[in-house]
């Protein structure tokens, strides 16, 4: 009898110990209800911060707030605003931070920003077999781009005595017409954001390569109202520091295309 | 206790089925949700990877729309290029040429800005610099008038019609100079790819639903109810929220119940959708939970029956064990299970003699004590005490099975204690022993009967061959007294061989010890046929009267010379003629009445009665009483009486001269005979002997039995053939005969003796007397060839046989051959005689 039971025991047990592996798949973290919230403004631009198809805010920069106001014990809620408003939702205090791919190069004094996060780079991609290698072999070269993207103006500005003169710049409406410039070889190049371009290459790997140097890099920041908590700002700025430091924001920004290099070295202050 | 072992059973079962059932549920639950997980984990893989070949076909079919615009464009581009190259080469380049390369270069319309993005130059009928500006916007128009390598290329959709624009720099001066071509964006070709029938029919697994939407409506399904719809409207088909469970799939249902899985995802401005029919979707798992549950039951099933079967076939196992040690146990009347740790017990069988002393008890050494009250104190303790002691058990049972002693209590009983191991652990150790007790009273008085038995019948045959070692040194003794008298007796007739006086004296006194010795191979002989059981006892017809008559008159003679007075008392019957064995009876009456004669004194008397006592079924008993005032019989020897060779005193011997077995043989024969014998004697004062017998009265008449009357009563001048091999016995013989005035012819042996009466006329020999024992051939076959002879006499003559073997299969023998009677030696003469008559008057009659 004794040896029955345990028999029966040990069915039981296993049964059990299946039921829980079952369960430990199905198992959800908890939310993270009760914590102070912080509205961020941001608009819709992919990778950075987008409405995935199941509704929710996803991108780089909502997972990098995510995780850094989780850190320090707050719940981002992200608001999607008219960008070209974006000050006024600022000073009415609608929103308290704008954190949307916004590029500080420029704007260094019209708000209070939280140190650089992420680079944002705009870089040139030719098809495998090209031999074209430097920024320089773009000399004579035909380019295509977005109309009105930050290449176009670089390419035709030439502003920057880095970017060499092509032969003609194509501006196409949409990102679409410029890959297929490069696809059916309309154009020797063609340039836009890193994120992007990244995708584009993704699809084929075999039959493009991104030239190394950029064209030009942005600092991406978090940008605060003059007068908002400076304290607060600051508070951000470390903890955004110490999840460069350690990869945090690094492995963010891997998971959408945007290289490891664009996370800016944290410097001794 | 029965009761007991069902509820435990019975609870052991609801346990079982318990157990089946809640891990029947926990493991179906575990199945389920392992099922489940596994097909909603397929689902998502299916689900990714239809939405990637749904992504895949539109990026594709989006990519070549794209190459033939953007082909479109570098070709209108270049066209652009050329016409403004032309513009710069002759500054003379207006309207007319513009409009001839426009019809040339199938261009639709051409426009030419200044640096105001006003319009210097344009093809007639077509758009203006409004159209443009407003198309491509200032900005884009003013980069390129200002920078030479700027262009731009815009595709404008509306109603039904494709605008392309290309513009690029004016190179002669700021400008900018576009050109647009105009077509149907109607697609008639059939080799036409459009994205609406782009999965028209097409058939995904788990019945799997696709759609394509940009948002605003389904731009193409392998549904055709979906199909043109908008997005809302296709939503409204189904209910259910559009947005991803806990398990990463959307749930739906249409208006039918039928449940969906899938996702939608978002790329580049598409939102592809992907939904899977559920009952698809886990018919694995219904199929995988229904043989599951059978075969789970199945084997629960089994399993309960195989347990119910071995259950069973245990507990009859168990129960014929319980039976077999029950029936076992029945022999014990207690049985204590001790452990040899410290000597607690449990009693399994108590008997009721000793319940109240020791239901109580819990340890052996308690046991022990209340035996140690019951056992007598005078017997010794210790040996028991020491055979008690479980302490040293261990060691005594170590090459032994079981240890036992016996012992008797205060009450008398035999106790039987055995003690045996009955449980060893693992290494070997005896851990407890059973402790039997058993009465054995009944096997011990049996035990002690038996011994006595035996001691009784190791002491009888002492006696017995003390006996017999008496009874040859008696032989001895018996037989060479009277053959010395005999020697004697010769010795002195032979010294006066003419005193006739002496001679007469010495013969007298040879023929008196000559019978005596007879008298004692008789009895010697009587002795031992009575003792093997061979005597045969006559059934012939006698007379009562002649019987007592004959003895009186030997008794009276006896009497007479002994100087003692015989008394007859006579008959009192009322039966005379009866059957039986006269001459046995006569001789033990005659062995009586000689006793009371030899053991007596001159003076005395003898006194000898009959009387029938009374009679039944056709039986009449008698009494005959021998009684005399000898000397009589001291108590001490009375008891011995009836043995052999018991004599009281052995100086009696010489001077009464008996043998010492007549009395054993009276007994003997008497008791044979059906009767049976008293005595009462007083030493000195006399003794009475009366023997009681039943005889068979005779219910023929008594005239018939007095036919001897008419016979011839003498043997003179019969012819007699004497067969003997002894020449003495022969010349007795033929001098007895002769003397009686017999014809006598004689034969040395059994063949002459045959010659003789074949030689013989026919009737000539009266008679054949015939030795048995002889040399050449003996007197059976003798007889046997004589009466085979052919002839009147052979049958008819009687032939006796004459031995000294008095035994009676020799008898028996003799009369096989053919033989009348059988006459035992030394030949008596008168008896002879009275034999001859009686056949030759047979004969007669």
């Amino acid at each position: 009898m004794k040896k029955g039971k345990g028999i029966y025991t040990l069915i039981l047990i296993m049964t059990i110990a299946m039921l829980c592996g079952c369960a430990q798949d199905t198992a959800e973290t908890g939310s993270t209800a009760g914590l102070p919230q912080i509205i961020i403004g941001s608009y819709n631009y992919e990778p950075y911060n987008y409405i995935n198809s199941g509704g929710e805010f996803t991108g780089v920069d909502v997972e990098i707030a995510r995780a850094a106001f989780s850190r320090m014990g707050y719940e981002p809620v992200f608001k999607q605003i008219l960008w070209e408003n974006k000050d006024e939702y600022l000073e009415d205090g609608q929103v308290d931070c704008l954190w949307g791919c916004f590029t500080m190069t420029g704007r260094e004094n019209r708000y209070q920003w939280t140190c650089p996060y992420l680079y944002s780079r705009q870089v040139a991609v030719v098809r495998s077999g090209s031999d074209i290698w430097k920024l320089s072999d773009l000399r004579g070269k035909r380019i295509a781009v977005q109309a009105t993207s930050k290449p176009e103006t670089l390419f035709l500005e030439r502003k920057d005595k880095h970017i060499p003169k092509p032969e003609m710049v194509y501006s196409f409406s949409t990102m679409d017409e410029v890959y297929a410039c490069l696809r059916k070889g309309y154009a020797d190049a063609i340039c836009g954001h890193e994120s992007a371009l990244n995708s584009l290459i993704k699809t084929s790997p075999e039959n493009y390569r991104m030239l190394e140097d950029s064209l030009y890099t942005s600092e991406l920041g978090v940008a605060f109202g003059k007068d908002y908590d400076s304290d607060f700002v600051s508070r951000l700025s470390e903890v955004l520091t110490e999840m460069k430091t350690d990869g945090t924001i690094a492995d963010i920004a891997e998971k959408y295309g945007i290289d490891r290099q664009n996370v800016p070295e944290v410097t001794d202050k | 206790m029965n009761s007991d072992k069902k509820s435990g059973k019975n609870r052991s079962i609801a346990g079982m089925i318990a157990v089946a059932v809640t891990a029947g549920i926990l493991l179906f639950a575990g199945a389920y949700t392992a099922l489940t997980n596994q097909a909603i984990k397929e689902t998502r893989e299916l689900t990714e990877q239809t939405l990637e070949f749904l992504g895949n076909r539109v990026t594709e079919y989006k990519n070549n729309v794209t190459n033939d615009k953007t082909k479109s464009f570098i070709r209108l581009l270049d066209k652009t290029v050329e016409l403004a190259e032309n513009i710069e080469e002759d500054s003379s380049y207006g309207g007319d040429r513009i409009e001839k390369y426009a019809h040339e270069q199938r261009i639709s319309g051409v426009a030419v800005l200044d640096e105001n993005l006003e319009a210097v130059m344009k093809t007639t009928g077509s758009h203006g610099a409004e159209f443009f500006r407003k198309a491509l916007g200032d900005e884009a128009l003013m980069k390129i008038v200002r920078y030479k390598e700027a262009s731009y290329m815009h595709r404008i959709e509306k109603g039904g019609s494709v605008v392309d624009i290309a513009a690029v720099s004016r190179r002669d001066r700021p400008g900018a100079v576009l050109c647009y071509t105009k077509h149907n964006s109607v697609t008639d070709g059939v080799n036409d790819i459009t994205l609406d029938s782009m999965f028209e029919g097409m058939v995904f697994s788990r019945d799997g639903v696709v759609a394509v939407t940009d948002g605003d409506i389904v731009l193409a399904s392998n549904k055709k109810s979906l199909m043109g719809k908008s997005f809302e409207q296709g939503k409204a088909l189904y209910t259910g929220s559009f947005s991803e469970g806990e398990n990463g799939l959307i749930k739906l249902s249409n208006r039918k119940g039928d449940k969906w899985y899938g996702a939608q995802e978002k790329i580049s401005g598409y939102t592809f959708m992907a939904f899977f029919s559920a009952s698809e979707i886990f018919q694995t798992r219904t199929i995988v939970m229904l043989v599951t549950v059978s075969a789970y039951v199945i084997l629960w099933l089994v399993f309960i029956l195989l347990r119910i079967l071995i259950r069973r076939k245990n507990l009859q196992r168990a129960e014929k064990n319980i039976r077999i040690i029950e029936s076992i146990g029945r022999i014990y009347t207690t049985i204590i299970e001790t452990s040899l740790s410290d000597g607690s017990v449990t009693v399994l069988k108590l008997s009721d003699t000793v319940k109240k002393q020791v239901e109580a008890l819990h340890n052996i050494e308690d046991i022990m004590n209340v035996a140690h009250e019951n056992f007598p104190k005078e017997d010794n303790w210790e040996p028991q005490r020491e055979f008690w002691d479980y302490t040293t058990l261990a060691a005594r049972l170590e090459d032994k099975d079981s240890l036992d002693t016996s012992y008797r209590n205060t009450a008398g009983e035999w106790i039987s204690l055995e003690i045996i191991p009955q449980h060893r652990t693992r290494n070997g150790e005896l851990e407890t022993v059973l402790y039997l007790f058993r009465n054995i009273t009944e096997d011990k008085q049996k035990e002690f009967e038996y011994q006595s038995r035996l001691r009784s019948a190791v002491d009888e045959a002492q006696r017995a061959s003390i006996a017999k070692t008496d009874f040859l040194r008696r032989m001895s003794h018996d037989i060479r007294t009277p053959i010395n008298g005999i020697r004697g007796m010769l010795e002195i007739a032979e010294h006066y061989p003419d005193d006739k006086e002496k001679q007469k004296e010495c013969r007298s006194k040879i023929e008196k010890t000559s019978g005596f010795l007879l008298d004692l191979v008789n009895s010697v002989l009587d002795m031992n046929k009575l003792e093997s059981g061979e005597i045969k006892l006559a059934d012939e017809p006698f007379n009562l009267a002649d019987f007592m008559d004959s003895i009186d008159a030997v008794a009276e003679i006896q009497a007479k010379e002994a100087g003692v007075t015989y008394i007859r008392r006579g008959i009192e019957a009322e039966h005379m003629s009866l059957t039986g064995s006269p001459m046995h009876l006569r001789q033990r009456i005659q062995n009586l009445i000689t006793n009371a004669i030899k053991y007596n004194e001159a003076g005395g008397y003898v006194a000898v009665s009959c009387r029938e006592t009374g009679c039944s079924e056709g039986m009449a008993s008698f009494e005959f009483v021998c009684e005399d005032n000898g000397i009589g019989m001291s108590e001490s020897f009375q008891k011995h009486a009836f043995e052999a060779f018991a004599q009281e005193n052995t100086d009696a011997r010489t001077l009464y001269s008996g043998t010492g077995l007549g009395l054993a043989i009276t007994k003997e024969l008497v008791e044979v005979m059906g009767g049976s014998i008293d005595m009462r004697s007083e030493a000195g004062k006399g003794t009475c002997f009366t023997v009681k017998m039943r005889l068979h009265i005779n219910e023929k008449s008594d005239a018939e039995q007095t036919e001897p009357e008419n016979r011839q009563s003498s043997i003179a001048g019969m012819n007699i053939l004497l067969v003997e091999d002894n020449a003495i016995n022969m010349e007795i013989a033929e001098f007895m005969l002769e003397d009686k005035g017999a014809e006598v012819v004689t034969a040395c042996n059994g063949l002459e003796a045959v010659r003789a009466f074949e030689n013989s006329e026919e009737g000539y020999f009266d008679f054949i007397l015939m030795d048995v024992m002889m040399p050449v051939m003996d007197g059976l076959a003798a007889t046997e060839q004589i009466r085979a002879m052919e002839r009147g006499d052979a049958s008819a003559i009687p032939i006796f046989a004459m031995t000294a073997n008095a035994f009676l299969d020799d008898a028996e023998r003799s009369r096989a051959a053919g033989m009348n009677e059988h006459l035992t030696k030394p030949l008596d003469i008168d008896r002879l005689v009275n034999m001859i008559l009686k056949y030759k008057g047979d004969k007669q009659i």
